[in-house]
């Protein structure tokens, strides 16, 4: 069975130095919109120093591409993190989407003035705003993407409600 | 068609229009061109804010983020092993 531990998961790239921003279902659930996701998504700060410390972490959670149908187990390469793909991987610790670009060309250094910081315990995260998690699910337009629209407005809305 | 009611006592403080009402654009002026573009080009989505359980919201304020994040592993775990057991057994033929 596939192993999913999205808080191990988060402290391994924190602790490898990775200079990453979560987006996706894990950023929506941190800010507290209920929605059920299944893997960690991220968009990485794409220089090479960056890139480096991210294969390393990568290579100590065993990541691989997935589906692996052909069960090869392919590892990533330092070349598919410096693109503008998805690269989508499954690790020990459960499935991880690292995101070269998010819809509009969206990198980490577009993202950045879009995020908010979380200090929980050990973990120093940088986590993608509400508005624009919303925004770029919206011009994704795919179903799956706007399904969770509503829930983040929603839930951003009682954020301020509440003050 | 006209769906059931959902039944709150008052003594519980809070009624049906508080948990599912549509955004108030007054609240939130920064996502003014977020819902300008979803009454556009997605009515449904922007409709469907109304049909959002706001207790559920609720709920998760009540926990710091990452015990929102380990109950969502958690759902998944959960998910997951049903799925595997779903994808082991046979669909239901019935008795000829």
């Amino acid at each position: 069975m596939l192993s999913i531990e999205f808080r191990k998961l988060l402290e391994a790239l924190c602790k490898g130095g990775t200079e990453f921003i979560v987006v996706g279902g894990c950023a929506a659930v941190l800010q507290e919109v209920p929605i059920a996701t299944f893997d960690v998504d991220i968009v990485h700060r794409r220089t090479p120093e960056n890139i480096e410390r991210l294969m390393t972490v990568l290579g100590e959670l065993d990541a691989y591409f997935w589906p692996d149908l052909a069960r090869r187990k392919l590892p990533p390469r330092a070349s598919d993190l410096a693109g503008r793909g998805h690269v989508l991987l499954t690790t020990r610790l459960g499935r991880l989407d690292v995101l070269c670009e998010l819809t509009g060309e969206r990198g980490y250094a577009e993202l950045l003035p879009h995020t908010a910081e979380l200090d929980a315990d050990e973990l120093h995260l940088r986590v993608l705003d509400l508005p624009m998690l919303a925004r770029v699910k919206a011009e994704a337009g795919r179903p799956k993407d706007l399904l969770a629209v509503p829930m983040i407005i929603a839930a951003y809305e009682e954020r301020k409600k509440r003050g | 068609m006209l769906l059931p009611p959902i039944v709150l006592p008052a003594e519980l403080g809070v009624s049906v229009e508080d948990i599912f009402r549509p955004v108030d654009r007054s609240m939130v002026p920064e996502l003014s061109g977020l819902l300008d573009y979803l009454a556009e080009h997605h009515p449904l989505v922007l409709a469907a804010v109304a049909d959002v359980d706001r207790s559920l919201i609720w709920s998760m304020q009540e926990n710091t983020p990452l015990a929102n994040l380990d109950n969502a592993a958690r759902m998944a775990r959960d998910l997951s092993v049903l799925q595997e057991a779903m994808s082991r057994t046979k669909p239901h033929q019935p008795v000829a």
